[in-house]
């Protein structure tokens, strides 16, 4: 397999800013690990157990250092994308995160997510892409229904 | 200001802060944030946008508190203005209208104008023709200034500069001029204590200080002049006349060049940008003499203030203001060494509308006391030599100096142009042969002609009589002794000179007027 396809088929499982970033720092540690004498198994443990399966299938291949390098500089320009902030009242998991990635690039393209967990904001989601803030949250819908209805909302409570 | 999130919600745009460099912000996000815009940090800072491109905006801080990468940034959708009002006569406050003693139950105006306004045109605007009186009789006598003038006061640090500032402010806020003094990056306890002399000569509520001190952030030094302006504006639109003194805009230089070089621009001369002619002549543009709403004239003063270094006024920035304005004042650092006071050189000073707004009267004497002061210069530089003088060069000599000790006055006096004139006149007549003599008289003079209506009305009918000098010196023949007994004092000059009942000094003289004891051949060395 070529580094490019290579380098298209791990980005599919990549959803979120901060899985690419520790990949990056993985890639290079299994690198420098090449070079060492200590064993280099469980260097993807702590990612994201599908993404740890697939990178652990990818490079139990006997990859040499070239085409090693040459995957993490091809994984550094394609994980340039552009970053998608998400604010939720939860955290995300598994098929849920997945779920968010695919409506996400969906929407906006290929991109990366950045999830922040705020509770206060009840439910919904703050969404920040290209500088624009989208407010879709539980709390603003309410703030806005209390603005709009005082005297109404007075009265039932 | 609203909220934070409360901007965040109406515009719905946020940006991101990648980078901090001092005063300079760069942000991601802002997708449709203008030029000159104002936004808002997360912790309740503000900014201006200077620039942008594909990737972030260029903001100029306002605040000294730190701003760190990945902070939230919104915009307001508003542009930079200053709040405008009566309320601000009296206070010093900052460029954003804050008192900045953090007075209690200070009230902020509702009403505000943008900053940055491009200056009126030439239809608004009216010849200048009325006299501007700065109460420094050097001033009014050699450099006259006419009001919507800009006169760029130039000097080397502590030569008195600020004081003839305050001078004038005194004299102006008398006659109900509002007074807007800028000072721009100047140490607190300067800005005190020309707050303290406003609040001591009783000139308060015709005055404003607007004031960055050195320490606060370049942004808002470099807007100071700017809301000086700007306030100004209002109260010319409100039908009054208005001074604003700049002081300095050496200072406001250096602060924009420090912005304009953090910010990356490409520096020029002396590392100044290549806007910082367009950034001061915006500024000076809007002073000027206009036609108000109400169909009558007013006018916005402006005093600018530049320091040089070493008595060199060829620098960069201090030529560029004199491009840039109607003249200037130059504080000579070698007459202050001296003791002269004001250490003002009339010979490198230039006035290039003031004469203009002069009376015939006063442009005559003008004319004659600074040839007389340049042929007394060219005698002592002469007498430098060690020759002996002969007596028409003593005699020339010490009428200038006679002169020169009329011209001195104390950073708190202010003299009113009329008394001016009638004291040169004196002067001119010869009634005073020491200097001594003349400093008592002078001071004696001052005091007793302040509230004495009765001693106004006399020189009013004097200079009212005078359309030339030649006239008012026999006019003063004739009505000295009026003046004399309306002030009340015993003057120890040769009063006599004015008792002869049918003295010869009925007949005409001659002009060129004749110096003291009737020799001409100065004068006609004056002419040559």
């Amino acid at each position: 397999m070529d580094s490019s396809a290579l380098s298209k088929h791990i980005i599919q499982y990549i959803y979120t800013k901060k899985e690419a970033d520790e990949l990056l720092e993985k890639l290079s540690d299994y690198l420098n690990s090449k070079f060492s004498f200590t064993e280099s198994a469980n260097i993807f443990a702590s990612l994201r157990p599908e993404l740890a399966q697939i990178l652990n299938n990818t490079f139990t291949k006997d990859l040499s250092i070239e085409q090693t390098k040459q995957l993490i500089e091809e994984l550094n320009h394609k994980l340039n994308y552009p970053v998608i902030r998400i604010t939720l009242s939860y955290i995300p998991q598994g098929k849920g995160l997945e779920r968010i990635a695919a409506k996400a690039r969906q929407m906006y393209g290929e991109c990366l997510l950045e999830i922040s967990y705020d509770n206060s904001i009840i439910g919904g989601a703050v969404i920040i892409a290209g500088g624009k803030y989208q407010d879709y949250t539980l709390k603003n819908k309410l703030k806005t229904i209390f603005e709009k209805h005082p005297e109404e909302i007075a009265k039932l409570l | 200001m609203n909220s934070f999130d409360n901007y965040l919600t109406e515009t719905k745009e946020i940006g991101f802060v990648e980078e901090s460099n001092h005063s300079i912000i760069y942000a991601s996000g802002l997708p449709n944030v203008t030029v000159n815009e104002i936004v808002l940090f997360e912790n309740g800072s503000t900014g201006l946008v200077l620039s942008m491109n594909n990737n972030f905006a260029e903001i100029l801080t306002f605040t000294n508190a730190p701003i760190k990468n990945g902070m939230r940034v919104t915009r307001t959708r508003n542009k930079q203005e200053m709040p405008v009002g009566h309320e601000y006569l009296g206070l010093t406050v900052d460029p954003f209208g804050l008192p900045m003693d953090k007075l209690q139950g200070f009230r902020k105006p509702n009403m505000s104008r943008p900053i940055h306004v491009t200056p009126s045109g030439i239809s608004n605007r009216k010849r200048i023709e009325k006299p501007f009186e700065t109460g420094v009789t050097l001033v009014d006598f050699l450099i006259p200034i006419g009001k919507g003038q800009r006169e760029l006061v130039i000097g080397d640090r502590k030569t008195g500069k600020t004081a003839f500032l305050h001078q004038t402010i005194l004299s102006q806020a008398k006659m109900g001029t509002v007074c807007i003094y800028a000072a721009i990056g100047k140490k607190k306890m300067d800005i005190k204590k020309s707050e303290e002399f406003f609040k001591k000569m009783g000139i308060s509520q015709n005055t404003v200080i607007i004031g960055s001190g050195s320490d606060d952030p370049a942004g808002v030094i470099y807007l100071t002049p700017y809301c000086a302006m700007t306030l100004g504006e209002y109260f010319l639109d409100e039908g009054h006349d208005v001074l604003v003194v700049l002081d300095d805009l050496l200072t406001h230089a250096k602060f924009y060049r420090e912005i304009a070089l953090i910010g990356k621009r490409f520096p020029g001369r002396n590392s100044y940008p290549a806007d910082i002619f367009y950034t001061h002549a915006r500024l000076l543009e809007r002073g000027g003499n206009f036609i108000g709403k109400d169909g009558q004239e007013h006018s916005i003063t402006c005093l600018p203030v530049v320091e040089s270094v070493q008595g060199d006024i060829a620098g960069f920035i201090q030529t560029n203001l004199m491009s840039m304005t109607d003249g200037h004042i130059f504080f000579d650092v070698d007459l202050f060494a001296r003791g002269q006071r004001p250490a003002i050189n009339p010979f490198i000073s230039v006035s290039r509308v003031g004469r203009q707004t002069q009376s015939h009267l006063r442009m005559t004497m003008t004319r004659e006391v600074l040839s007389f002061l340049t042929l007394r210069q060219r005698l002592e530089n002469f007498s430098h030599f060690g020759t002996e003088a002969s007596p028409q060069v003593k005699n020339t000599l010490e009428v200038g100096n006679r002169i020169l000790t009329f011209f001195t006055q104390n950073a708190t006096e202010v003299m009113d142009v009329d008394l001016q004139t009638i004291i040169f006149g004196l002067i001119w007549q010869g009634i005073w042969e020491d200097i001594n003599t003349l400093e008592k008289d002078l001071k004696k003079i001052r005091t007793a002609y302040k509230d004495n209506a009765g001693a106004k009305q006399v020189v009013k009918e004097i200079i009212d009589n005078s359309p030339d000098l030649n006239v008012l010196l026999i006019t003063l023949r004739n009505r000295a002794l009026d003046l004399f007994k309306e002030l009340n004092i015993v003057i120890e000059g040769k009063v006599a000179l004015f008792a002869r009942p049918t003295a010869p000094a009925l007949t005409p003289v001659p002009s060129p007027a004749p110096l003291p004891n009737g020799n001409t051949t100065i004068q006609t060395e004056v002419k040559n």
